[in-house]
Formats: C-alpha cells, structure tokens, sequence
C-alpha cells in the first residue's frame, strides 16, 4: 500500500518487509473517509497472527478534526485486531506543542504503546 | 494571551461585506506585504472562481496575465519600505467578479517625484485606441524607455491592451504621510459598468483598515478555493514561522473554513462563505460566515453556549467524550469534532452572530481570536 501525498493528504506507506506503517505530512482532506476508508480497511485485513509486529509511524504536521476521527478509528482497528503487536511511533517537530499534546490526546484513549519522538 | 473580541463587531462586518458584495461571484480583498508566493495563491484563488462561473472560462488565462501585471507594478514600482507590521497600508489589492467583468484594484506608495510620471502615461494609454496602444508599446521597447526601477509604462501599455479599458486612477495619503497609487483594470464583455474607484475600491480597504484586517474574501468555499487562502494567509500572517500562536492560528482556520464547506446551506449548488483575517497587538482575529437552516442555527446555538460556557479542564473534557464517541458515529461526512476543536485550540471565546434573512435562512458568523 502506497498512496503518494498530495497537497491536502498525507502520504502513507506500509512497508511489508520491515512491518511499518507511515503515514506523513498534512491531512485536510475535505472528505477524509473517502481517503482514511482503504487504510481503515487495509488494516481490518491485515495479518498480524504468529511473530508479526507492526509499528506504526506518524508524522503529521497538521490534520483536521474528520480526519483525526479516521485515524483514532485506524489505530483502533490496529488495537482490536492485536494490542500486543503494534506500537505507535508519533513524531512531531522538536517545538510543536500543539502536535505533541494531539498526539497525547490519541494516545489517552488507546491502550497501544505510544513512543513520542521529536526532529 | 487572552483576547476579548469588540461583541458583534467581526460579524457584522462580515455579514455586511456579504450584503454590500451580494452581486459578485467572488470579492477578494488583501492589504499587507506583497511577494511572489502572495501572487502564487492569488492566482490560485482567481483560476478556481473562473474556472467555476463559465462565463469567463475562456477569459481564464487573460485574467491571470492581468493579476499578474497588476501586481508586479505594485512590485516593480512601490516605493515600501520594510514594516514589521503585516497590516502595512503600503499596498493593497483586491479582484472582484461580476458575471461576466473583472476588476482588479491595486494600490500602493509611490515615490512622490514619480506622480506626474505616472499621470501623463496613465494618460497617453488611455487615449489611445489598439492600434495606437499596440505603436506605443513597439516605440517604447525598441527605444529601450526603461525607467530607473526598471519600466517603461510598458506594465500599464499591456494592461490597457489586454483589458480593452481605460485604465482608472487616483492619488491619495495613507496615514504615513506616503503617497497612494490607486489603479483599477476592468475586464470584461463589451458594455460592463465602470466600478467607481473614489467609492467602490477604496471603502472595501478603508473598511479593512479600519477593522485591523488583513483580508476578506467572499466567494465559493469549496476546498479548491480554501486550499489557496490558507496558502495565503500563511505566508502573509507568517504563519511558516510555525510558532504556537502561528500554528494555533492555521489549525483554527482551516477547521473553520472546512465548516463552512461542510454545513453550510448552498445556493444553486454552491457554497458560498465569506471571511475575514485581522491582526491587532499580535492577536489574530479570525472570521467565517455563511448561510445555514434554521434547524442548524438551533444546534449551532446550542453547541457555541455549551463550549462558551466551558472552562478549560471542561473543554478537554468535552473534546475526548466527543473524540471517543466519533468512533461509533454513523455520519462518515462529519467528525463533531469541529467546534470543540475550534474552541480549544483558540483558547477563548465562539464569538457567533445569527441574522435572518426575508429568504427564510439566516446568515452566520462564527469569529475568535487566537
């Protein structure tokens, strides 16, 4: 799964070989379940039986509220379908507060691992 | 730092901008630095509008050639100065469209001893029919006629010859003291009406300055057309140099811009919503308006008291209870997260007016202050 960014959607990436998830950059679409709807159904489907890990990286530099809606259900689906093998890497820029307490915010009502990072 | 807005006074400005516009398709009005990435997202604005009201498609690429020259005159000939304040009154421009004509007005300090330079060229073009303007524009090319800041009328030739029209003008004193050239470029159909420059153009930028504003535009609010104003309204308001208020301030926007096109009640199948940027001692003052239902007006009463009423530690309450449930909401088209969110990250008061209109609908505004 790739889909390239754009200037209103992030760019989201999973790689199968090293079990990452990345999704980077700004997301405002204005209909953002049309965009969130095949990851949301990406990770319904995925396969984390056996060793598998899957670590998820985000690095947002903005979104807005609908799709902070689709990617706390992302993550939920990801924590319904294996709490114990995914964690969640949220980076953020070294003084962006703002992203750092969102990033918070996703992490209070998840019970995934949460590593904060800042570049 | 906490600021109060004046009760009402954002609002109905912009409820009156919208009233006094109700003819155009699209008013856009800016005053503070100019630089290319400022013409970029100008530009962007204008090409989506056109390219929306079909009957200046085919005018599409005339037009931006016009912003363009408009604008780089304001460049290439401004006498600004640096000003830290991004309300300077150095410059100001605005395009405005009727059906079928344009009309770009642009403003900007001049060095005084240019004055007469300027009237007898502004002049000349506009006596000159297009095989006159078309003999001028050769003679000044080849005679190399370049002036020290690098033109030779040959901007105003071009916009005369594009436009078809006489170009207006006229002079005044900003509060500064400095010298003001006001230009208006019409363009359009064969028998499209004059703006009057004395009048029309110079209340829009009198109103701005007299409300600390950056920026109005009215128009469609569709995300082709946000995109370029958040764009514009980062770089003006230096919004890029990405410190918590700038931040807050691009967050606010967008989530209140993205309402609009979201819930607002649309007229022939557009989305049309007007708004507003203002800066006063550091504080930004953000507004949106536009159509809604009576049904929506209710809710919107309802939510904008709940959170008006809500200290802090209750609106981080609010947003998680809401930001929980959105997961087992069946609208896929809205979060509920929007108000909420707009309310926290501004950090003070929904500052919302409702006025009815003989039509049954009720104009809204929604202004904070980050």
């Amino acid at each position: 799964m790739h889909y390239k960014a754009t200037i209103d959607t992030p760019e989201v990436r999973f790689d199968d070989a090293m079990g990452v998830l990345e999704i980077k950059g700004r997301s405002l679409p204005e209909d953002a379940w049309s965009f969130y709807k095949p990851v949301i159904e990406w990770a319904r489907g995925i396969d984390l039986n056996g060793a598998r890990k899957l670590r998820v990286e985000l690095f947002l530099e903005y979104f807005n509220s609908s799709s902070s809606r689709y990617l706390l259900e992302l993550l939920a689906t990801l924590e319904t379908k294996a709490r114990d093998r995914v964690n969640v890497v949220w980076f953020s820029e070294n003084d962006d507060e703002l992203m750092i307490e969102k990033g918070e915010e996703f992490s209070g009502l998840l019970s995934l691992p949460f590593e904060f990072r800042t570049v | 730092m906490s600021h109060n807005l004046t009760p009402g006074e954002p609002g109905r400005f912009l409820y009156s901008v919208f009233h006094a516009h109700s003819r155009e398709k699209l008013l856009f009005a800016y005053r503070g630095a100019m630089d290319e990435a400022i013409m970029e997202a100008i530009l962007g604005i204008s090409e989506h509008t056109l390219e929306e009201h079909t009957a200046l498609a085919s005018a599409n690429r005339k037009v931006s050639f016009l912003l363009v020259e408009c604008f780089q005159n304001i460049l290439r000939h401004g006498a600004m100065t640096p000003q830290p304040r991004p309300q300077s009154d150095q410059a100001m421009f605005s395009f405005r469209s009727f059906d079928d004509v344009f009309y770009i007005n642009s403003s900007n300090t001049i060095h005084e001893v240019d004055r007469g330079r300027l009237i007898e060229i502004v002049d000349l073009v506009n006596g000159l029919d297009k095989e006159g303007l078309t003999a001028l524009y050769r003679s000044r090319l080849s005679n190399n006629a370049i002036g020290e800041r690098g033109g030779a009328g040959l901007g105003l030739i071009e916009l005369s010859r594009k436009s078809g029209r006489p170009i207006r003008y006229r002079f005044d004193s900003n509060s500064d003291g400095q010298t003001l050239f006001h230009n208006q470029v019409t363009f359009g159909k064969g028998d499209a009406p004059e703006l009057d420059i004395d009048t029309d153009a110079s209340d829009v930028f009198a109103q701005m300055a007299q409300a600390n504003l950056l920026l109005v535009y009215k128009g469609d609010m569709s995300q082709r057309s946000i995109l370029p104003l958040l764009s514009m309204t980062e770089v003006n308001t230096g919004l890029l140099d990405q410190t918590r208020t700038m931040r807050k301030v691009g967050h606010v926007l967008i989530e209140m811009l993205q309402n609009i096109a979201r819930h607002s009640d649309a007229t022939n199948g557009q989305r049309e919503g007007v708004m507003a940027v203002g800066v006063r001692d550091g504080a930004y003052t953000l507004c949106v308006g536009n159509f809604v239902s009576a049904q929506q007006m209710e809710y919107l009463q309802q939510q904008i008291n709940e959170l008006n009423t809500a200290g802090e530690v209750e609106l981080k309450a609010m947003y998680r209870a809401k930001f929980q449930a959105s997961l087992n909401r069946d609208d896929r088209y809205s979060s509920g997260l929007g108000l909420v969110q707009i309310a926290r990250d501004a950090g003070g008061r929904l500052q919302a007016t409702f006025t009815p209109e003989p039509d049954g609908r009720i104009f809204f505004t929604l202004c904070v202050v980050v």
